[in-house]
C-alpha cells in the first residue's frame, strides 16, 4: 500500500486491514511503501512469482500490468462497489482495460494551483488566474529575478512527472489531444495543441518567468521553490499545502489554493487515480475481493479519507457534499475531480497512453522546443510519430 | 638419497597445488553458485523481448541490432567513456596525493584520516541528495556563495546544461571515490618497510629519487589494482547519475547504466536492458584481462 | 636543510586543509541541516549554522521511527558478510599470489568478471534465486548475496597487498620449518595488516550503505536496514529533510568509529629490523 503523508491515515489503513483479518480469521500484513520504491518491488515480485495478494497501483501501471496479464479481473467487485454507493463516472475509464476493470479506485489526488496571495496582491491581482492566458499574465507580473522570485514555478526535467501533467492540462484545455477518439492514432500535431505548446514556450522563452534551470527541474524542484518562498505559483498535488500546515505557518497563511486554470476549450485536468489491484496468481482471489469490498465500505472509508484530506479525494461522488469539502481550499481540491480526464484522451485509457507517459515523451518534446529550440510544429510531429510508434507495438 | 629427495619434492609440489586449490575453493564455489545462474539468465533474456510480467519470446540478436542502430546508445557510450575517464583520473590522482599526505607525520593524523574517509562512508543516495541540494539553483548553497562573492551575476543551473551536468556528476562521483583510492594506497604505503627509506637516504637520494625508487615500486600494485576496481565500479555506477540528473538534460549525462535502467524499468523492457548491460562485457573483459595479467605473473 | 622541511610542511598542511574542506563540506552541510527546523532548511538564503537549533530530527528518527532497530539489522548483515568475505578472500588471495595450481589465472580473473553485470539488472536473477530457496524477506538472504560484490573487491585488493610485502621473511621462516599455512597466518597477515584492515573497513562500508538488494529482498519493516529506513523518509515529492539528515549523520558514525579504533593496525612498524642481515 502506498505510504502517504498522513501518518493518521496510514495507521488507519493498517488497523482496518487487520480488523478484516480478525473478522475473517486470517493473517493480514500490510506493507507501507513510498512511491519511488514500487517499481523495483513490483518487478522483483512479478518476476519471482512472490507477489502480494493486493497492491496499490497508479492507474497507468494498472493498465500496463493488465496488458501483461498479471492482474485479476475485478469487474464484478467494481460493479458491487458502484451499486452500493455511486463512484465518480469518469473513474471507470481509468481502470478499464478491454472492457473489464482491473483495479478498484481508492482515492484521487487532485493537482491544484498553489499561489502566494501576498505576491499576487503586490502585482495587483486579488484573484488567482482563471484561464491559462491569465496564468501567463500573472506569472509575468510576479516574476522578479532580482528578489529571487519566479512567477511560474514549473519545469521540465527529464523524469519530471509534474511536467507531464502540466503539459497535458494546457494542451487539452486548448482543444488538443494526444490520442484520437478511437485510440488508434495520435492527433497531437494540430492547431489547438500548437496554441497550447506556444503558450508554455512563451512563458519559458519569451517572458522567462521561470527559473533559469527550469528545464532540469525534477518532481521536487517546484516544491522546493515554493517552500523556500521563491515561487509565486506552482502546480502540484496537495503535498505542498499539507506540508505547510505543520512546517511553516507564515507561508501557510499566505498560500491560496485554486483549481487549475481553463483554456479556450474548457477545463481539463489530468486525473490521478490511485487504486488497489489484485495479482492474478494470488492464492486467495475470493478473500482478496472481499477485502476490497471491506476497505471501500463507505463509512470506514470516509474516516480513512478524511485523515488524509484534502490530498486524498473520494471516489464516491456524493461525498463532495460532505462538510469537510465545503471549506474553500478543500473545495478547490474536490472540484478538480469533476474535470478529471485521464491519459489516453480523447479515447479511454489504454496501455499505449500509459507508456507514452512513462517514457515521458511529452517531456522530451518540450526539451526539444525549450532546449534545442526546435520549432513547434516539427516537435509536435516528432511526438505524434513517436506516439504512433508506441500504439503500433 | 637423491631419489628420496625428488620424491619428497614431488609430493610437496602436489601438496602445495592441493593447498592452493583448497584455499581458493570457497571463493570459487561461492561465485559459481551465486553468479552462474544470473549470467546465464541475463544472456538468455537479452535474446528475447521479455517485458516485466510477460514471458517474452526469442528474438535472437534483435535487441543488440536495435541498440547498435540507436544513436542514443552511441551517445550513452560516449558519455560513459567521458564520465569514466574523467572520474577515474580525478580519483587516482587525488587519491594518491591524499595517500602521500596521510603518510606524513601530521598532527592528529588518525583524526584526519577518519575525516577524509567520510565521503565514502555516507550512503550514496544520501550524499547525492545533499549534492543536489548544494547544486540547486533554488536554495542551493553553492549558488549562494558564488553570488555573494560576486563570482557570478545570476544563479547557475548546474544541472541544467549538458556540460555542467556532466561536470557535476563527475565531481560527485570523484568526491565519493577519492577516499577509496586514497586509503587503499595509504594502506599500501604503510606496508613499506621504513628501513628502505633510510637505506636510500644514506645512499644520497633526495625526496624525488626516494619517491621514485622506494615508494613508487611498492605501491605500484596497489595503485594499479585500486584503479582497476575503481574503473569497473565507475563504469557500473548508477545511483549518482540517476538521482542527480536521470540522464538528462536532453540525454547529456545518459550513461550505459542509466540507459539500461531506463529501458528496463521505465519501459519495462528487460530484454533490451540486459542487452545494454551485456554489450559492454567484451571490452571490459579484455580490459580486465590485460591489466591483471602482470598481477598474476609470479616472480 | 631546515628551510626545505619548512616549505615541505607548508605544502603538506595547505593541501591537507584543501582536502578536508572539499571532503567535509557536504558532510558539514548534512550536519548543519540535521539540526534545523524545516522552515529554516527551505530558507532561500541558506544559513551556515542553525539559527534555531533543534534536535527534533534526531529524536524523530531514533525514537519515532525505530532507527535503532534498523541499525541493528545493518550491523548484523555488515559484520557477518565482512567477516566471512575477509577470511575467504584472504586465503584465496594468498593462494593466488604464493601458490601455483591449475586454473589459477582463470579463476582469479573470473572472480573479477562478477562486476561486469550491473546491479540494476543483477538484482532480478539474484532475487529469483533467493526466493526459490525460501530466503526472501530474511537478513540471511542478504548475507547470502552481499558477498557477490565484496568478495571480488577483497580478493583482488588483497592480491595487491600481499604482492607488496617483502618475500624475505617468509622464505627464512620456511627454511626454519614453517608450513605455508602457518606462514599465511603468522607472517603474511601481520605484514599486510594495514591492507587487510582497510579492505575490511571498505567491505563493511559497502554492505552498510547498500540499498538496492535490501530494497528487493526485505519486506517486513522490522527487518529493514538503515538505507531502507532512510529511503522510507522520502515520501512522495517532499522529503523530511531534518530527520533524513539526522539519520544519515547517525549512519556515518559506526564506520568512523571502526576507523578510529582500528588505526592502530593500520600502521606497520612490526617489521623493522626483521629483514636486516
Amino acid at each position: 500500500m502506498l505510504k502517504n503523508f498522513s501518518d493518521v491515515s496510514n495507521q488507519y489503513f493498517v488497523d482496518r486491514s487487520e480488523q478484516f483479518g480478525e473478522e475473517k480469521g486470517i493473517n493480514v500484513t500490510v506493507e507501507m511503501i513510498p512511491y519511488a520504491e514500487f517499481l523495483t518491488k513490483w518487478t522483483a515480485a512479478i518476476e519471482s512469482g512472490e507477489t502480494p495478494d493486493v497492491t496499490y497501483m497508479g492507474y497507468q501501471e494498472a493498465g500496463m500490468f493488465a496488458d501483461q496479464g498479471v492482474l485479476l479481473d475485478l469487474s464484478d467487485v467494481y460493479q458491487q462497489i458502484d451499486e452500493r454507493q455511486a463512484l465518480y463516472p469518469s473513474l471507470a475509464s481509468a481502470v478499464s482495460y478491454e472492457g473489464a476493470q482491473y483495479a478498484i479506485p481508492y482515492w484521487t489526488e487532485p493537482i491544484v494551483l498553489h499561489y502566494r496571495k501576498d505576491l499576487l496582491e503586490k502585482a495587483g491581482y486579488t484573484e488567482p488566474p482563471k484561464t491559462w492566458e491569465e496564468f501567463r499574465e500573472i506569472a509575468n507580473a510576479c516574476n522578479d529575478p532580482a528578489s529571487g522570485v519566479v512567477g511560474a514555478g514549473v519545469g521540465f526535467g527529464k523524469n519530471n512527472s509534474d511536467a507531464e501533467w502540466f503539459a497535458r492540462a494546457v494542451i487539452w484545455s486548448y482543444g488538443g489531444a494526444l490520442f484520437s477518439e478511437d485510440g488508434k492514432s495520435s492527433i497531437v500535431n494540430s492547431k489547438e495543441s500548437e496554441e497550447g505548446v506556444q503558450l508554455i514556450s512563451d512563458i519559458f522563452l519569451v517572458d522567462k518567468s521561470v527559473a533559469p534551470s527550469a528545464v532540469n527541474w525534477d518532481d521536487s524542484s517546484n516544491n522546493n521553490a515554493y517552500l523556500s518562498g521563491q515561487a509565486a505559483m506552482v502546480i502540484n498535488a496537495g503535498s505542498i499545502y499539507n506540508n505547510l500546515k505543520t512546517s511553516d505557518e507564515e507561508l501557510f497563511e499566505k498560500t491560496g489554493v485554486a483549481t487549475l486554470p481553463s483554456g479556450p476549450a474548457g477545463r481539463y485536468i489530468p486525473g490521478v487515480c490511485n487504486n488497489l489491484a489484485v495479482f492474478k496468481n494470488t492464492a486467495n482471489p475470493e478473500l482478496a475481493k472481499e477485502y476490497l469490498l471491506y476497505m471501500t465500505e463507505p463509512e470506514s472509508y470516509r474516516e480513512w479519507l478524511e485523515g488524509g484530506a484534502p490530498l486524498t479525494c473520494p471516489i464516491y461522488e456524493d461525498f463532495k457534499n460532505d462538510e469537510i469539502w465545503q471549506d474553500p481550499v478543500n473545495k478547490a481540491f474536490i472540484d478538480t475531480v469533476d474535470s478529471f480526464v485521464f491519459l489516453g484522451y480523447q479515447s479511454d485509457f489504454n496501455p499505449a497512453a500509459g507508456e507514452v507517459y512513462t517514457q515521458r515523451l511529452v517531456n522530451d518534446m518540450f526539451q526539444q522546443v525549450l532546449v534545442e529550440q526546435t520549432d513547434i510544429p516539427t516537435a509536435l510531429q516528432n511526438l505524434q510519430d513517436k506516439i504512433d510508434a508506441v500504439i503500433a507495438k | 638419497m637423491r631419489q628420496g629427495y625428488f620424491f619428497r619434492k614431488g609430493s610437496r609440489q602436489t601438496h602445495l597445488r592441493r593447498l592452493g586449490i583448497a584455499l581458493i575453493s570457497p571463493v570459487v564455489v561461492y561465485m559459481l553458485i551465486v553468479m552462474v545462474f544470473p549470467f546465464i539468465w541475463a544472456l538468455f533474456v537479452s535474446l528475447t523481448d521479455k517485458k516485466v510480467g510477460s514471458e517474452g519470446s526469442f528474438i535472437g540478436f534483435q535487441n543488440y541490432v536495435d541498440l547498435i542502430k540507436d544513436p542514443l546508445f552511441w551517445r550513452s557510450v560516449w558519455n560513459t567513456v567521458i564520465f569514466t575517464v574523467a572520474a577515474v583520473a580525478l580519483k587516482v590522482v587525488f587519491g594518491v596525493i591524499m595517500a602521500l599526505l596521510l603518510n606524513e607525520r601530521i598532527v592528529f593524523r588518525n583524526v584526519n584520516r577518519a575525516l577524509l574517509i567520510l565521503p565514502w562512508t555516507i550512503p550514496t543516495m544520501v550524499s547525492v541528495l545533499i549534492w543536489q541540494w548544494i547544486f540547486s539553483d533554488i536554495s542551493g548553497v553553492l549558488n549562494y556563495i558564488l553570488l555573494n562573492l560576486n563570482i557570478v551575476e545570476e544563479r547557475i543551473g548546474f544541472l541544467a546544461s549538458r556540460s555542467l551536468a556532466m561536470g557535476a556528476v563527475v565531481l560527485v562521483n570523484a568526491w565519493r571515490g577519492i577516499p577509496f583510492v586514497g586509503i587503499s594506497v595509504l594502506a599500501g604505503l604503510q606496508c613499506i618497510d621504513g628501513t628502505l627509506y633510510e637505506a636510500a637516504r644514506i645512499d644520497g637520494a633526495n625526496v624525488f629519487q626516494r619517491f621514485r625508487s622506494v615508494t613508487l615500486p611498492m605501491i605500484k600494485n596497489v595503485t594499479i589494482l585500486a584503479t582497476i576496481v575503481t574503473t569497473v565500479w565507475t563504469l557500473g555506477d548508477f545511483e549518482i547519475v540517476w538521482v542527480l540528473t536521470k540522464g538528462g538534460p536532453a540525454n547529456g549525462t545518459q550513461i550505459l547504466s542509466t540507459l539500461s535502467y531506463t529501458f528496463g524499468f521505465m519501459n519495462m523492457d528487460i530484454g533490451k536492458a540486459l542487452a545494454v548491460a551485456l554489450i559492454s562485457f567484451p571490452p571490459l573483459a579484455v580490459l580486465i584481462h590485460f591489466t591483471t595479467k602482470r598481477m598474476l605473473d609470479q616472480s | 636543510m631546515k628551510r626545505n622541511t619548512w616549505i615541505k610542511w607548508i605544502i603538506v598542511y595547505s593541501v591537507l586543509i584543501l582536502f578536508l574542506v572539499a571532503a567535509l563540506f557536504p558532510v558539514y552541510w548534512m550536519a548543519n541541516t540535521s539540526f534545523k527546523f524545516q522552515k529554516e532548511i527551505y530558507n532561500p538564503a541558506p544559513t551556515f549554522w542553525p539559527h534555531v537549533f533543534t534536535l527534533s530530527g534526531y529524536k524523530e528518527v531514533l525514537f519515532d521511527k525505530g532507527f535503532l532497530n534498523n541499525i541493528k539489522n545493518s550491523l548484523i548483515v555488515s559484520c557477518t558478510v565482512t567477516l566471512i568475505s575477509a577470511v575467504v578472500s584472504y586465503i584465496a588471495a594468498y593462494a593466488i599470489v604464493k601458490l601455483d595450481f591449475p586454473g589459477r589465472k582463470f579463476s582469479s580473473k573470473a572472480v573479477l568478471y562478477a562486476y561486469l553485470l550491473p546491479r540494476t539488472v543483477l538484482y532480478i536473477p539474484l532475487y529469483l534465486f533467493i526466493s526459490k530457496i525460501g530466503l526472501s524477506d530474511t537478513l540471511l538472504g542478504l548475507i547470502l548475496i552481499y558477498p557477490t560484490f565484496t568478495i571480488p573487491y577483497a580478493t583482488w585488493m588483497l592480491i595487491a597487498y600481499l604482492k607488496s610485502i617483502p618475500e624475505g621473511l617468509e622464505e627464512s621462516a620456511e627454511i626454519d620449518g614453517c608450513s605455508k599455512l602457518q606462514s599465511m597466518v603468522r607472517i603474511a597477515l601481520p605484514l599486510s595488516l594495514p591492507g587487510v584492515m582497510s579492505t575490511v573497513i571498505f567491505m563493511f562500508t559497502m554492505c552498510w550503505s547498500e540499498y538496492l538488494y535490501a530494497l528487493v529482498v526485505i519486506q517486513e519493516s522490522a527487518k529493514k536496514t538503515i538505507t531502507l529506513a532512510l529511503s522510507n523518509m522520502m515520501i512522495g515529492d517532499i522529503f523530511a529533510w531534518g530527520p533524513l539528515m539526522a539519520g544519515s549523520i547517525i549512519c556515518t558514525l559506526p564506520v568512523l568509529l571502526m576507523y578510529v579504533l582500528s588505526s592502530r593496525y593500520l600502521v606497520t612498524g612490526t617489521t623493522m629490523g626483521a629483514v636486516k642481515g
